[in-house]
């Protein structure tokens, strides 16, 4: 990077508020918890394993601790009827499965779409009920690969295409209750998902040299566009979807 | 809840509607900002009521007309020595059967709300590079959807998402983002001098203004985009048109 990145963090005031991360424990989903908890949320986070400790390399010792596994109904059902307020839903957890081993197609859809839709419903009843000042929202993590094709992985492109839809669907169903539904578009960013393109020389230039600003994104650029949303600032924006790739998609449609 | 010390934004349209409530809340935010529109008394009574700070800086100027752009521009720079954050906000709307668009009409309106941006952010742009600065352009919900009587003004609005883009492509090697604004229908002043044209098929009207948000939104939804988009929290947002509408396109 040629030139410093402009600073300075919005004050956002989520004091009182609850906001459930889903896959709170890495990359985007901790920078976004980690930023509403900066604004004063309490914070729920999940992952897979069985206790916060687990993850050595993070401190999660802020935020409240779920265990969740999106390939399990029961599992997603337990996180539902565990939650007994809640404000905000990240629904963030999710992912390619590995560079190396995609998930199959069905279990792919199953963590990126169909867990998505689950977790909204079991959690509605309690938007629903959010007295929030900003409005209760959800915020869904959609992907370059709901635009582009890429031959690796079939099942995440078709689910999170079919995110940024199913965004717009909830936007429709629950837009006369007050409650709004948002997606956040992240380009490249580099965390353990990514890890295995971001470390490769060839692979990590050729995505700074097809992104206008030259760079890969930092998952607190994503976590700005999640609390941009989930504020008061956004109260009028509903079912959209809001890109954030240092301009990579400008050259298309 | 941002912090623009230090910053200077250039503001048109600021006279009145989603232009005025910019101004008014960057200036609140910290920011030195430049108001500018064709209706100078106008925006003098905004910088009087706003307390005739030295932050605030009045021009006249007229969008229609290329000079004129440009002399605004370069009187903003010669004020402040910087510019930060440029809002193409000035604007005008209006409704026309296409067989009876009369062709000055067409071209008035193509020079206010598109032709006007490319002149003044040619002259701004060389302090834009030098600032790391951005570009905010006010298009519509009419830049993406079809609608009834607005063959130009859809036309128009379209044209400022492309332009938008474009600067972003051209210029995010050099810093500079570039993101339009797809309002869907705000109450403003801009509709009292709206009408549709005689013998209109209010059937059509009727079926936009039956989408949902359609019309509802205040300023205070459209300015709170622009601050967003202006700030450093999107530093990694160019190229984008956004849509605050209450999910009118999402339909
Ligand atoms: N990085 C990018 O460039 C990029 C771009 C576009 C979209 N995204 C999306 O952003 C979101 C976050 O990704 P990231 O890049 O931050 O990846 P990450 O660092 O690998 O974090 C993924 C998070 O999701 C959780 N998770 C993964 N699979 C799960 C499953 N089957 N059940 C329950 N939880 C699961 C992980 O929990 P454990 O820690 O317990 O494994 C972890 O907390 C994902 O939806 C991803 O698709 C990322
Ligand atoms: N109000 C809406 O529903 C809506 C929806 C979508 C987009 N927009 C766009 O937002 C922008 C602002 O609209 P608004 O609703 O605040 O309107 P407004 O009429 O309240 O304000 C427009 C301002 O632009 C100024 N202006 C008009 N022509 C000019 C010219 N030739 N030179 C200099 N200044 C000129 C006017 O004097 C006025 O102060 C416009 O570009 C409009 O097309 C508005």
């Amino acid at each position: 990077m040629a030139n410093s990145l402009p600073t300075g963090r919005a004050a956002y005031d989520f004091n009182g508020l609850k906001v459930l991360v889903t896959g709170g424990t890495a990359g985007i989903g901790l920078a976004t918890a980690q930023y509403f908890a900066d604004a004063g949320a309490t914070v729920t986070i999940t992952g897979t394993r069985e206790a916060p400790q687990q993850y050595s390399d993070e401190d999660l010792g802020r935020f409240d601790y779920r265990q969740l596994s999106l390939l399990s109904r029961d599992s997603i059902d337990a996180l539902c009827a565990s939650v007994d307020a809640l404000d905000v839903l990240v629904n963030n957890a999710g992912g390619t499965g590995g560079a190396q081993t995609p998930y199959a197609f069905e279990e792919s859809v199953q963590v990126n779409l169909n867990a998505v839709w689950q977790l909204c419903q079991g959690l509605l009843p309690r938007l629903h009920e959010a007295s929030a000042p900003c409005g209760a929202s959800i915020v869904n993590v959609a992907s370059e690969m709901s635009l582009y094709a890429s031959p690796w992985f079939p099942g995440y492109g078709a689910a999170k295409a079919a995110v940024v839809q199913l965004t717009k669907t909830l936007a429709a169903q629950h837009g006369a209750a007050g409650l709004r539904c948002n997606a956040v578009l992240p380009g490249s960013i580099p965390t353990r998902m990514t890890r295995s393109f971001a470390d490769d020389e060839a692979i990590h230039d050729a995505v700074c040299q097809r992104t206008p600003q030259q760079r890969w994104g930092d998952p607190a650029e994503i976590a700005s566009a999640v609390l941009f949303l989930a504020s008061a600032e956004a109260s009028f924006v509903n079912g959209h979807t809001l890109v954030v790739d240092g301009g990579y998609s400008i050259t298309d449609a | 809840m941002y912090d623009f010390s230090g910053q200077v934004v250039l503001v048109t349209g600021a006279a009145s509607g989603i232009g005025r409530a910019s101004a008014e809340r960057f200036f609140a935010e910290g920011a030195s900002v430049v108001l500018a529109d064709r209706n100078l008394e106008g925006v003098q009574s905004v910088a009087r009521e706003l307390g005739q700070d030295e932050r605030l800086h009045c021009l006249g100027f007229d969008a229609i007309d290329r000079a004129s752009c440009i002399d605004m521009v370069n009187d903003a720079l010669g004020h402040f020595g910087r510019l930060d954050v440029l809002c193409n906000i000035a604007g005008i709307a209006g409704g026309w059967r296409l067989e009876d668009m009369p062709p000055a009409d067409w071209q008035r309106m193509i020079d206010i709300n598109l032709n006007s941006l490319f002149h003044i952010t040619q002259a701004a742009i060389p302090a834009l590079v030098e600032s790391r600065g951005n570009v905010i352009n006010m298009s519509s919900a009419s830049g993406k959807q079809g609608q009834p009587y607005g063959t130009c003004y859809c036309a128009s609005k379209a044209g400022v998402i492309g332009f938008s883009k474009a600067v972003a492509a051209e210029f995010a090697s050099r810093g500079v983002r570039s993101n339009a604004i797809c309002p869907g229908g705000v109450k403003t002043p801009i509709y009292d001098n709206y009408t549709f044209p005689e013998n209109a098929e209010m059937a059509l009207i009727d079926r936009m203004r039956s989408l949902p948000g359609f019309g509802e939104a205040e300023v205070s939804d459209i300015t709170a985009m622009i601050l967003f988009l202006a700030s450093s929290e999107a530093r990694f947002v160019t190229g984008v048109a956004f849509d605050v509408d209450g999910g009118q396109l999402a339909l």
